[in-house]
C-alpha cells in the first residue's frame, strides 16, 4: 500500500480536527451579535472574580510532588498490561515486574530518605 | 511469543550493564544513608569498575548476535566503547578523591550518577536500534545533567546544568523527530531492517529519508559538540566540576561517536554522496571555530572546551572518511577516542589539582607560572599531554591524527585534510601558552596543588600511554599496532553488518 | 654466537649511560667522582665488546668460507610503505676486520685514557664519551643496511664533536668542536642523497631495500638498471666520506680537531672514526664497481690529497698538528687504493695506520703529558734521554710508517702503490701518475715523521729548566699501551705478506667473501688489480714479479732517503731549515699556513655565507617575510575569535537559535 493511502484516515482526522473546531468559532463569530460589556471581557475563572496577576510564584515542593506523582503514575502505564497477561508471561514476567518494582521502591527509598516526602 | 525463564547467554552479555545498574542503585542507597563517601566506598566504587572490565575482557571471545529482539548487540565494537568509557569513568573517580572533598560534594549520589550514566552510555554503544540510542542517550544524559550541577551552591555550575539541560532537551526532540522519520519511511527502528529496507525500496535519496539524516545529524551533533550545535560545551565544560568536565570530554564524546559510527556506517552508507558533503562542511567550521576562539580564551576550563570542539571537528573528518570498502576510517576514529580520552583525563586531573575555591579559582594561565619548575613530574605531565593534543610526534595525539588524515586522503578529500592540518598548527599557540607558563614563567608564590595518589596515577597512566601510544612498540604493553588491531577486529562485524 | 652481536655495541653503550649518569650527578657538587669506578666502567665495557668480538672471530673461521656472515636482527626499525628497515647488525670478515680493530685499539686506547685524563674535572664525562663514541663507531662498522650505518655515521660525528670540545671552557676548543661538525654536516647531507638515489633505484626496481646484501644482489641481478646510479650515489657516497675522513676538499677540520685530548685524537681522528669512509666504500664496494668515473675519482682524490697533506706535514711545528696531516696523508693512501679496486690493500693499510698512529698519537700524548701540556716541537729536544719507552716505541711507529720492512706498513703500503700502479682506472697515463704522487708522497711522509722524531726526542736540549723539573716517563698505565701498540705495529703486516715474497697473503683471501667482485665482474676491472697481484701464478706474472719486486725496492729506497735527509737537515746540521726557510721565503710561508686553504675557505664560503644569512635569510626573509606570516596569522586568527566570540552570549535562546539555524543549514543541503 501506498504510503499516502495507508496513513490516509490519520490525514483526515488531522483535517477534521482542525477544520471542525475552525468552522464552530468562525461561524460563531459572523452569525452572532457582538455586545460586549466588562464582565464578558474578563477571563473565566470559574465563576471567581480574578485577582491579582496569574504568574505567581509556587513553594519548589508543588514540583517535587508533582514529578514523584508523575513517575508513579507512569509506572502504572507499565504494570498494567503485566496484570493483564500476568498469566500468560508467567515466572518470568514476575521476576522482570519484582525487579522494576524493587528499582522503583530503592527511588521511594531515597526520596523519603532525603525528605522529599515530608512538607515542612 | 515465548519467553524464556532466563537465558544465561543473554543475562552474561549484559553483565556490564547490569553490574553498573547494580553498583548506581548501591551507591544511590549509600547516598541515602552517609553523609561522606569514605575510603571504603571508594574502593568499593573501584571495585565496581575493575568488574565491568572482567566482564568485558571474558565477552571479548563470545560470539556476538543481537539480543533482546534486536535492541542491542554485545560485539567486539560495543566491548572496545564500554572498556573505554568505563576507564574514562574510573579515571574520574581516581581524580576527583580530594576535590569532592574541597568542595563539599564527596557523596554516594556522585558515584551513582557516574555509574547510571556510564550505563547510559553501555547502552549507547551497544544500540542496534534507533530506541535504544535514545534510551542510551538519555540515561546517559539526565546522570551527566545531575552531575554538572553537583556544587549546588555554585552560581555557574546551577546555570551550566539548566543550560545544558534545556539545549540537550531540544536536542534531542530533533533526534526524535528524526527517528519518527525513519520509522516511517523505512517501517522500523532497527539498524538491520532500514539498512535493509533502504537497500530494498531504493531510499538512498528520498527526501524523508534525508531529513531524517539531518535531523538525527543535528541530535548526535549536538552530542559530540560539533559546530553550530557546540555553543553550550564553553559554558557547561566551564561550570561543570572539573572531574565531571572530563568525564564529559573523553567518555560522552566517545559513546557518542561510538553511535555515530555504528548508525552511520550500518544505516546510512548509500546516502553517503548526499551528507558526506555537510559533513565536510561541519569539521571544516567545527575545528577551525574551535581552534581560533581557544586562542582568545583566558580560562583553562574554557580553552579546554574550545580545544575539545576542535577536536571533535577533527574525529568528524573520520565521519566524512568513512567506507564501504574499508575499516580504515572507523579504526581511526578509534583510536582517536582513545588517545583523546587518555591525554584530556591527564590534563582534567593536574586541572583539579590546581583548582581551588575562591574568587581566583586556579584556572587562568598565570595559575600555571612555574609549574614545570617546582614541580618536575606534575610538569612534565601536563607539557606531554598538551603536545600530543596538539598532535607533535612522537606522542600519540600525533598518530592519531595521522591515522585519521590518511584515512582521509586515500577517500580523496585532500582539501578536508589540509585544513585539518592548518588548523593543528593554528592550535599549537594555545596549547604551548600553557607550556610557556609552566617552563618560562616565575612567580613567588609557589603554585599550590593538591595532587594526591589518585591524581597522579591517573596522570601517570595517561602519560605512559600518551607516549607509549605514540613510538612504542607492541609487547608487553599493548601498543599502536596492538590498538589497531583491536578497532580492526572490533569493526569487521560492525562493516558486515552494514551494506 | 649470531645471538651475541648486540653484546659488542650494547656494551659500550650501556658503559656510557652509567658514566653519564655519574657524571651529570657529580657535575655540581663540591665531591669529585670516583676515578677507580669510573675508569673500571669505562674500560670494562669495550672489554666485553672485545672479547665478543674475538668470540665471533673464531666462530666465523670455523665456518666455510662462502657462509662467513652472522646476522642480529635486533627490532623492526622503520616500517612506511613500501619500506621496511630493520635495526639489524651484521658481521662479515669485513666487518669482522673492522670491530677488531675498533674494539682492540680503542680498548687500549680506554686504558691509556686512565692515565692521561686523570684528575680531569671531567674525568666520568669523558669516559661516558669515549664510550659512546664505540657504541656509534660499531653500529657503523656492523650495521646491516645503509640507514643504521648512517646512524653509526652520525654517532660517530656526534660524539667527535663533544670530544674535539671536551675543554669547552676555552673558546678555541669549541670553535674547533663546531667547524669539525659543520664540515662533516656537509659531507653527511650528500651522503644522505646518496642514499636515497639508491633507494629511488631499487624502488623503480620493485625491490625497495637499502640493506647491503640485497642491494648486491639487485645490481648482480640488473647491472644495467644501476649504470648512471652508481655513478651519482658513488660520488655522493665519497663527498660524505671526505668529510668523514678529511680528504680533499673537507679535510680541513681535521687538524683543528686536535683541540681534543690527545688520546681522543689516536682513537677518534685517527686510528677509527675518520676511517669510516675507507670503511664505507668497500662496504660499497659492488656500487663503486659498477662506475669506473667513481672510482677514477676516489683513486685520484685519494692520491692527491695524500701528497698535499703530506707537504704541509713537513713545516709543521706542533707535534699533534704533524700527527694530524700525517693521518689525512695516510687516508689518502688508503681511498687511493680502495678507488682503484684493492679493496683488500686499502682495509689492510687501514688496520696497520691503526697500530702504528695510535701508537705515534699516544707517544705524542705521553710527551706533551710530562711537558705539562707544550705542544711546540721546536721547544722539546732530547726527550728521549728521559722518556726511555715514549720515544723507543714513537721511533718503531715511525719506522713502520716510513715503509721500512718487514714493519707492518712496509707490506701494506707496497702493496697500495702496486695496486695503484697496475690499475685498469681511468684513462691509460692515470694509474702511473697517481703512483708517482704516492710515491713521491711516502718519501715525503718518511722524511716529515723523522723530522718530528728527531726535534722531539734527539737534538739539543730547547725546553726550559722548569719544565726539565717536571719531565719524567709516564705511568704504566699509559706505556703499556705504547708497547702493546708499538709491537702490532711491528707484526700487524705479517697477515698481509704478498705472494712475491713467499707469504700466502691471508689477510686478502680472508676478506674475499665480503668485498669479492660480483660475479659479472670477476674478469674486468677488479681482476686487472688484485688477481694478477696477487694470486695467479701464470708465466706472464714472472715479469711482473720481477717488477712488483723492483717497485718495492725503489719505495723502501725512497723511504729511507726521507730518513736520512731528515738525519742529515735535523740532527746533523740543524741550522739549514732555517736558511732554506729564508731563501725560499715564499713556498716556505705557503707550506707553513697550509696553503691558506682555510683562508680561502673563509673568503669563498664562510664569509659570503654568513653574509647570507645574517642579510637576506635572517634579516629580510626571517624577520619580514617569515615573522611577518606568522605574526600575522597569529593577529588574524586573534581577531577571528574575538569576533566568533561575540555570538557566545551566554543566553540559552541565542544557543539555540544558532541550533536552528545550522540544522536549517543542514536541511537545505540535504533534501534541497
Amino acid at each position: 500500500m501506498p504510503l499516502g493511502l495507508k496513513y490516509s484516515s490519520l490525514v483526515i482526522l488531522f483535517v477534521l480536527s482542525v477544520a471542525i473546531p475552525l468552522a464552530l468559532v468562525g461561524i460563531a463569530s459572523l452569525a452572532g451579535p457582538k455586545r460586549p460589556t466588562t464582565g464578558k471581557h474578563t477571563p473565566f475563572e470559574s465563576g471567581i472574580h480574578p485577582v491579582g496577576d496569574a504568574r505567581r510564584r509556587f513553594s519548589v515542593k508543588f514540583f517535587l510532588v508533582a514529578l514523584l506523582f508523575l513517575i508513579f503514575d507512569v509506572e502504572v502505564i507499565f504494570v498494567f498490561p503485566w496484570a493483564v497477561l500476568f498469566r500468560h508471561l508467567g515466572l518470568f514476567g514476575f521476576i522482570e515486574m519484582t525487579v522494576f518494582l524493587v528499582i522503583l521502591l530503592l527511588g521511594l527509598f531515597y526520596v523519603w530518605r532525603k525528605g522529599a516526602l515530608e512538607w515542612e | 511469543m515465548t519467553f524464556p525463564v532466563v537465558d544465561t547467554n543473554v543475562l552474561l552479555q549484559l553483565a556490564p550493564m547490569l553490574v553498573l545498574l547494580l553498583a548506581g542503585l548501591v551507591f544511590m542507597m549509600a547516598g541515602a544513608f552517609t553523609r561522606r563517601a569514605g575510603a571504603f566506598q571508594r574502593s568499593f566504587v573501584i571495585v565496581f569498575h575493575i568488574v565491568v572490565l572482567v566482564y568485558v575482557i571474558k565477552l571479548w571471545s563470545v560470539e556476538a548476535s543481537p539480543i533482546l529482539n534486536g535492541m542491542l548487540i554485545v560485539d567486539r565494537f560495543s566491548l572496545f566503547f564500554t572498556a573505554l568509557v568505563t576507564l574514562c569513568a574510573l579515571g574520574t573517580v581516581l581524580t576527583s578523591a580530594h576535590y569532592l572533598d574541597r568542595f563539599g560534594m564527596n557523596r554516594g549520589e556522585f558515584f551513582s550518577m557516574l555509574f547510571f550514566s556510564t550505563m547510559g552510555m553501555v547502552v549507547l554503544v551497544s544500540a542496534l536500534d534507533l530506541i535504544s540510542v535514545f534510551l542510551g542517550i538519555e540515561l546517559m544524559s539526565l546522570a551527566i545533567y545531575i552531575l554538572v550541577a553537583f556544587r549546588r551552591r555554585d552560581f555557574l555550575s546551577n546555570e551550566a546544568a539548566l543550560k545544558y539541560f534545556l539545549i540537550g532537551a531540544f536536542a534531542i526532540g530533533f533526534f526524535l523527530y528524526g527517528v519518527s522519520l525513519i520509522y516511517g519511511v523505512t517501517g522500523s527502528t532497527n539498524f538491520g531492517d532500514i539498512a535493509a529496507a533502504v537497500a530494498e525500496k531504493g531510499l538512498a535519496r528520498n527526501p524523508l529519508f534525508l531529513l531524517a539524516i539531518a535531523l538525527i545529524l543535528a541530535g548526535l551533533g549536538f552530542k559530540v559538540s560539533s559546530v553550530p550545535f557546540h555553543m553550550w560545551t564553553p559554558d557547561v565544560y566551564q561550570g561543570a566540576p572539573t572531574p565531571i568536565t572530563s568525564f564529559m570530554a573523553t567518555a560522552v564524546k566517545a559513546a557518542s561517536f561510538a553511535a555515530f559510527v555504528r548508525l552511520f556506517y550500518m544505516c546510512f552508507m548509500t546516502s553517503k554522496d548526499q551528507w558526506v558533503a555537510i559533513i565536510w562542511v561541519l569539521a571544516v567550521v567545527t575545528m577551525t571555530v574551535g581552534n581560533v576562539v581557544a586562542l582568545v580564551q583566558r580560562n583553562i576550563k574554557r580553552m579546554m572546551a574550545y580545544s575539545s570542539i576542535a577536536h571533535a571537528g577533527y574525529i568528524l573528518i573520520g565521519i566524512a572518511a568513512l567506507s564501504v570498502d574499508n575499516n580504515n576510517a572507523a579504526s581511526g576514529i578509534m583510536f582517536y577516542v582513545v588517545v583523546y580520552a587518555f591525554m584530556t583525563l591527564g590534563a582534567f586531573a593536574l586541572i583539579s589539582a590546581i583548582e581551588k575555591k575562591g574568587i581566583t579559582r586556579g584556572l587562568e594561565e598565570p595559575d600555571y607560572s612555574g609549574l614545570g619548575l617546582e614541580r618536575p613530574f606534575l610538569g612534565f605531565c601536563m607539557a606531554a599531554f598538551m603536545f600530543s593534543l596538539a598532535g607533535i610526534p612522537p606522542t600519540a595525539g600525533f598518530f592519531a591524527k595521522y591515522y585519521v588524515f590518511s584515512a582521509a586522503v586515500n577517500e580523496g578529500l585532500v582539501g578536508l585534510v589540509i585544513i585539518a592540518v592548518l588548523n593543528s598548527a593554528l592550535s599549537l599557540y594555545y596549547y604551548l601558552r600553557v607550556v610557556v607558563a609552566m617552563y618560562m614563567q616565575r612567580r613567588d608564590v609557589p603554585v599550590p596543588v593538591d595532587a594526591d595518589l589518585g591524581i597522579r596515577i591517573v596522570l601517570l597512566i595517561s602519560l605512559l600511554a600518551v607516549l607509549w601510544l605514540g613510538f612504542g612498540p607492541s609487547g608487553v604493553v599493548p601498543g599502536v599496532e596492538d590498538v589497531l588491531e583491536w578497532t580492526r577486529t572490533s569493526l569487521a562485524k560492525v562493516n558486515g553488518l552494514g551494506m | 654466537m649470531e645471538n651475541y652481536l648486540w653484546v659488542i655495541t650494547f656494551a659500550p653503550l650501556a658503559g656510557a649511560f652509567v658514566n653519564g649518569i655519574l657524571a651529570v650527578s657529580f657535575s655540581n657538587s663540591q665531591r669529585s667522582v670516583n676515578e677507580r669506578l669510573v675508569s673500571f666502567i669505562g674500560c670494562v665495557a669495550p672489554l666485553i665488546s672485545f672479547v665478543t668480538a674475538v668470540g665471533i672471530f673464531f666462530h666465523l673461521r670455523g665456518l666455510p668460507e662462502s657462509e662467513r656472515l652472522v646476522v642480529q636482527t635486533l627490532f623492526p626499525w622503520l616500517v612506511s610503505g613500501e619500506l621496511h628497515i630493520d635495526f639489524a647488525l651484521m658481521v662479515d670478515t669485513l666487518s669482522m676486520v673492522m670491530v677488531l680493530v675498533v674494539t682492540g685499539v680503542g680498548t687500549v686506547i680506554h686504558f691509556y685514557s686512565i692515565g692521561y685524563m686523570a684528575k680531569d674535572d671531567g674525568f666520568a664525562r669523558y669516559f661516558s664519551y669515549l664510550n659512546l663514541f664505540m657504541f656509534a663507531m660499531l653500529v657503523l662498522v656492523m650495521a646491516k643496511n645503509l640507514p643504521v650505518l648512517f646512524v653509526g655515521w652520525e654517532g660517530v660525528g656526534l660524539c667527535s664533536y663533544l670530544l674535539i670540545g671536551f675543554w669547552y671552557k676555552d673558546i678555541n676548543n669549541a670553535a674547533a668542536g663546531k667547524k669539525a661538525f659543520v664540515v662533516n654536516r656537509m659531507g653527511d647531507f650528500a651522503f644522505l642523497i646518496g642514499i636515497f638515489v639508491l633507494f629511488a633505484v631499487t624502488l623503480r626496481l620493485g625491490h625497495p631495500t637499502l640493506d647491503f646484501l640485497g642491494v648486491r644482489e639487485l645490481i648482480s641481478e640488473h647491472p644495467d638498471a644501476f649504470a648512471t646510479t652508481a655513478t651519482v650515489a658513488g660520488i655522493l657516497f665519497f663527498i660524505g666520506a671526505t668529510g668523514k675522513s678529511a680528504q680533499i676538499p673537507l679535510y680541513v677540520w681535521l687538524p683543528d680537531a686536535m683541540a681534543g685530548p690527545t688520546p681522543v685524537s689516536a682513537l677518534i681522528h685517527a686510528a677509527t672514526m675518520v676511517t669510516a669512509g675507507v670503511y664505507m666504500v668497500a662496504r660499497l664496494s659492488y656500487v663503486y664497481l659498477e662506475s669506473p668515473v667513481a672510482m677514477a675519482i676516489v683513486a685520484t682524490v685519494g692520491a692527491a690529497t695524500a701528497f698535499f697533506a703530506a707537504t704541509i706535514g713537513i713545516c709543521q711545528k706542533d707535534i699533534k698538528k704533524v700527527l694530524a696531516y700525517s693521518t689525512v696523508s695516510q687516508l689518502g693512501y688508503m681511498f687511493a687504493a680502495v678507488g682503484v679496486g684493492a679493496y683488500a690493500a686499502g682495509i689492510f693499510h687501514l688496520m696497520t695506520h691503526a697500530f702504528f698512529k695510535a701508537c705515534l698519537f699516544l707517544g705524542a700524548g705521553s710527551v706533551i703529558h710530562a711537558m705539562s701540556g707544550e705542544q711546540d716541537m721546536f721547544k722539546m729536544g732530547s726527550l728521549g734521554k728521559k722518556m726511555k719507552i715514549t720515544s723507543v716505541t714513537f721511533v718503531i711507529a715511525a719506522l713502520t710508517i716510513a715503509g721500512v720492512p718487514p714493519l707492518a706498513a712496509f707490506f701494506s703500503k707496497d702493496e697500495i702503490l702496486w695496486n695503484v700502479f697496475t690499475a685498469g682506472v681511468g684513462p691509460a697515463w692515470l694509474p702511473g701518475f697517481l703512483w708517482a704522487i704516492l710515491f713521491v708522497g711516502a718519501g715525503v711522509t718518511a722524511f716529515y715523521m723523522f723530522r718530528a722524531v728527531l726535534l722531539t726526542f734527539y737534538g739539543e736540549r730547547r725546553y726550559t729548566d722548569e719544565a726539565a723539573h717536571h719531565l719524567h716517563e709516564s705511568p704504566p698505565v699509559m706505556t703499556m699501551p705504547l708497547i702493546i701498540l708499538a709491537a702490532g705495529s711491528v707484526v700487524a703486516g705479517f697477515v698481509g705478506v704478498p705472494a712475491v715474497l713467499g707469504g700466502s697473503n691471508w689477510f686478502h683471501h680472508y676478506l674475499e667473501p665480503a668485498i669479492g667482485p660480483i660475479a659479472h665482474h670477476a674478469a674486468e676491472v677488479a681482476g686487472h688489480a688484485t688477481e694478477s697481484a696477487v694470486h695467479s701464478a701464470g708465466g706472464e706474472t714472472h715479469a711482473s714479479h720481477g717488477l712488483e719486486i723492483a717497485l718495492m725496492v725503489l719505495s723502501v729506497l725512497v723511504g729511507v732517503i726521507g730518513i736520512l735527509v731528515a738525519f742529515r737537515l735535523y740532527l746533523h746540521k740543524p741550522l739549514i731549515p732555517g736558511r732554506l726557510a729564508e731563501r725560499a721565503k715564499g713556498l716556505y710561508q705557503l707550506v707553513y699556513n697550509k696553503y691558506f686553504v682555510d683562508e680561502a675557505y673563509e673568503k669563498t664560503l664562510v664569509k659570503p655565507g654568513y653574509q647570507l644569512s645574517d642579510k637576506l635569510c635572517f634579516r629580510v626573509v626571517d624577520v619580514w617575510i617569515i615573522d611577518g606570516i606568522v605574526n600575522g596569522v597569529g593577529v588574524f586568527a586573534r581577531l577571528f575569535g574575538s569576533a566568533v566570540r561575540l555570538f557566545q552570549t551566554g543566553l540559552v535562546r541565542t544557543y539555540a537559535l544558532f541550533f536552528l539555524l545550522g540544522l536549517l543549514y543542514l536541511i537545505y543541503r540535504l533534501v534541497g
